[in-house]
């Protein structure tokens, strides 16, 4: 079993189930590597220091910096991790983060917060002192370990609704390093909402919220400009 | 308020063939009532847009202070303001977040929705109305039962004279014989098939503590009609021709008029499914039902020896209603849920021991020898003529069902505002359970701006999730989702989630690379019922 602080899940999650047992590969698991990859290459060499604060899930700043925080990670835009987030012209961290109706940005920020507090403070300090640039925040990010492989499991939590320790994917981070790594899915509702399922268009096993024939044509490159999918899911600007 | 396989009944008020013609029929108050509702504006007309005056904010756990009794000047505007042809809403508002300014806006919304819906029939205020005062969707010019469209072939298309002798013409053809030889004016037809006694996706039957079922049926306005015939999707063969290859059914869209753009109000589509339970005659004296005289037609045997069915005359209560509205900024629909108060209670009330019975599906008193909460009922399900609509000859079943998700406070207090405005009515009987919405607007967004003269396509060829992040996420009505409560993703009742799977007969098959087939049918499984 997991070390997690995780482990009272009535607490946080209470949907939570128990890390995947090693040995197994899955489809979700392959995901995972391909995702920790591309996370891996987006968090590139580091610059500076960060002042690091602890996290408050009643502070909508706080809210806002791990939401501009998980933008600059994944590379979705923040109205898509807070569908209603209404933005403050003046001060980004001003801007409403918005209560939607799954709501799973804050049921993450806590289990983040309740996992590593204090670097996932310094995560946040990072975010609010560098949020007009995404880039500017992944080279924070990169800074220290600590947060760097905080990072890393942010990452994967958004993509997958998983939890990847940050120990776990440090130890298996040198060149070459193929162990398979232990995942704790956080709740039924983290279960639906993966990033991977809305971009690659497609959907967890055993939930769909897809019209029927979906699957017979193509789906919409998230990437293009001139699509009318609306979905604006790829990002390079904050927020 | 998962639906689903849809239902259907067919019901009428219409005439005997002899009295077609001849309105000095049986009943000379419902003539009169007819008569009268013949000249009143139809539902939606003129469409007015209004957002709540209400002060203060309701989703806490009091009223604010203050707020009632409402000023009569606002009273009279909201009970006069008739059918919205589309919300208006908005996240700013008193409410501490947008979601429950939002929120507060539909709710709003659904209850305008009920009151223009369930006021008399003839054109007076619901003020005036009665227990049994034939209401605005009852009336034939207004509503159409699902079964008096998705018609046998050898019956012919379905029609909808705007001539009310024609109309009752029209439902005297499609009447069951048993039924017809006892019919007066104004009396409801319910013609039984299965998904009027058994729940969605066959989860079976509701029963009364009478030990006898509840009923269910689905209606359609005039828009929704037009639609359905002009393209043919009254039946199989219609819906499988050449026209409709490739056809993406896309529903008009209720709209509120703007003058600037040149837009003329409109109601768009608009689809009901209700349910109701046989009153005892204590009920009926007791007056707390809306109640309607009706004529219910059992279902059909499979066997092709057995006599036509029974019809039998009954006195019905109005135990659940959903009202399902397509608006040019909601093309996912917008899901109101109303039920009586007495249906049941809800788990916090039962688990605090705290309860405001007698309830219709739920013995308070009840200790060893009562049913399973939220059990479904013995096999077999298929009611049985000889016990008319008794669920059981010999052994008595009572459904013993509890709500699992409580209302808000935000929406118990938005029901509390209306009750005092409705007080003396039935219709304080009545509470909004909530109203689901899809919140994520970017993808709403997509829907085709042709209002004017909807086209039969829509824009979601491109989005693949198209429910949008309905709110609340999940909505179930005691009566009308009863074994599909609760908050599991994809298993728990959801309106728009459930009805997103909603198909047709069309081809849905692509025969070449490239092409679109989609056999989608709009939210609705109203096409499933063609024959």
């Amino acid at each position: 079993m997991s070390t997690s602080p995780h482990h009272e899940r009535s607490r946080i999650a209470p949907g939570a189930t128990i890390p995947e047992q090693a040995g197994e590969v899955s489809r979700r698991s392959m995901l995972a590597g391909t995702v920790a990859t591309t996370a891996v290459a987006a968090v590139g060499p580091i610059a500076g220091t960060a002042y690091a604060q602890g996290a408050d899930p009643n502070s909508k700043q706080d809210m806002m910096a791990f939401l501009l925080l998980s933008a600059a990670l994944t590379g979705v835009h923040v109205a898509n991790l807070a569908p209603e987030f209404a933005p403050d012209k003046t001060d980004v961290l001003n801007s409403d983060p918005g209560v939607d109706p799954i709501n799973v940005k804050n049921e993450y920020f806590a289990w983040i917060n309740a996992s590593d507090g204090p670097t996932f403070g310094k995560l946040l300090q990072i975010a609010k002192d560098h949020r007009q640039s995404a880039s500017d925040i992944i080279n924070g990010v990169n800074a220290s370990d600590d947060t760097r492989f905080l990072a890393r499991s942010i990452v994967l939590l958004w993509y997958l609704g998983s939890w990847y320790k940050p120990a776990d994917l440090k130890s298996n981070s040198a060149p070459g390093a193929a162990a398979f790594i232990a995942s704790q899915v956080v709740s039924a509702k983290a279960y639906t909402q993966g990033l991977v399922w809305q971009i690659a268009q497609t959907h967890p096993m055993g939930y769909s919220n897809l019209q029927f024939g979906y699957w017979s044509r193509d789906p919409d490159d998230p990437n293009d400009p001139g699509s009318r999918s609306n979905l604006g899911f790829i990002t390079q600007t904050i927020p | 308020m998962r639906y689903s396989r849809l239902f259907a009944a067919g019901l009428t008020t219409a005439v005997v063939l002899v009295a077609m013609f001849d309105w000095s029929g049986p009943s000379s108050a419902q003539t009169q009532t007819a008569a009268a509702a013949a000249q009143v504006e139809p539902l939606g007309q003129p469409c007015i847009a209004m957002t709540d005056p209400f002060k203060g904010r309701m989703a806490g756990a009091d009223l604010p202070p203050g707020l009632l009794p409402v000023g009569d000047d606002d009273k009279s505007a909201i009970l006069k303001s008739g059918l919205p042809c589309q919300e208006r809403v908005s996240p700013g508002g008193p409410e501490a977040i947008g979601l429950d300014n939002l929120q507060r806006g539909f709710d709003f919304y659904s209850w305008r929705t009920f009151i223009a819906m369930n006021s008399p029939a003839d054109g007076s205020p619901i003020g005036q109305s009665q227990p049994d005062s034939p209401t605005r969707w009852e009336d034939m010019n207004n509503f159409k039962q699902l079964l008096d469209v998705m018609l046998p072939a050898d019956m012919g298309p379905p029609k909808w004279p705007s001539d009310r002798a024609q109309m009752e013409a029209e439902k005297v053809r499609l009447m069951p014989p048993a039924c017809r030889v006892r019919y007066k004016p104004g009396m409801m037809v319910v013609k039984m098939i299965e998904e009027s006694y058994n729940e969605p996706f066959k989860t079976g039957p509701l029963i009364d503590q009478k030990g006898r079922y509840a009923i269910f049926d689905i209606l359609m306005n005039r828009r929704m009609f037009d639609y359905i015939s002009n393209n043919n999707l009254f039946s199989k063969k219609g819906q499988q021709s050449r026209a409709n290859f490739g056809l993406a059914v896309d529903f008009p869209v209720g709209q509120n008029p703007d003058p600037a753009k040149g837009i003329a109000g409109d109601v768009g589509a608009f689809m009901l499914k209700v349910s109701w339970k046989i009153l005892a005659p204590e009920e009926i004296k007791a007056r707390n039902f809306h109640m309607v005289n009706a004529l219910v037609s059992m279902p059909k045997s499979d066997d092709p020896k057995a006599p036509p069915p029974p019809c039998l005359q009954e006195t019905l209560g109005l135990i659940g209603f959903h009202a399902v509205h397509k608006t040019a900024s909601r093309p996912q629909w917008i899901w109101t849920s109303f039920e009586h108060v007495r249906n049941v209670p809800d788990k916090d009330e039962v688990a605090a021991g705290k309860f405001d019975g007698p309830y219709s599906f739920y013995d308070i008193n009840c200790r060893d020898n009562c049913a399973k909460v939220n059990a479904t009922p013995p096999r077999p399900w298929t009611p049985d003529p000889a016990l008319q609509l008794k669920f059981r000859k010999n052994v008595e079943f009572k459904s013993q069902i509890v709500r699992e998700i409580p209302l808000t406070n935000a929406t118990k207090n938005m029901n509390t505002v209306f009750h005092s405005m409705l007080h003396g009515t039935v219709w304080e009987n009545y509470m909004l359970l909530s109203t689901q919405w899809p919140s994520a607007f970017g993808c709403t967004s997509l829907h085709s701006q042709s209002f004017d003269a909807p086209a039969p396509k829509t824009d979601f060829l491109k989005q693949p999730d198209m429910t949008c992040s309905p709110a609340p996420t999940f909505l179930a009505n005691s009566t009308l989702e009863t074994y599909s409560q609760g908050d599991i993703p994809q298993a728990s009742s959801s309106c728009i989630g459930c009805h997103g799977n909603a198909v047709s007969f069309q081809t849905g098959s692509n025969p070449k690379p490239g092409q679109v087939r989609l056999n989608q049918s709009d939210f609705t499984f109203m096409l499933e019922k063609a024959q």
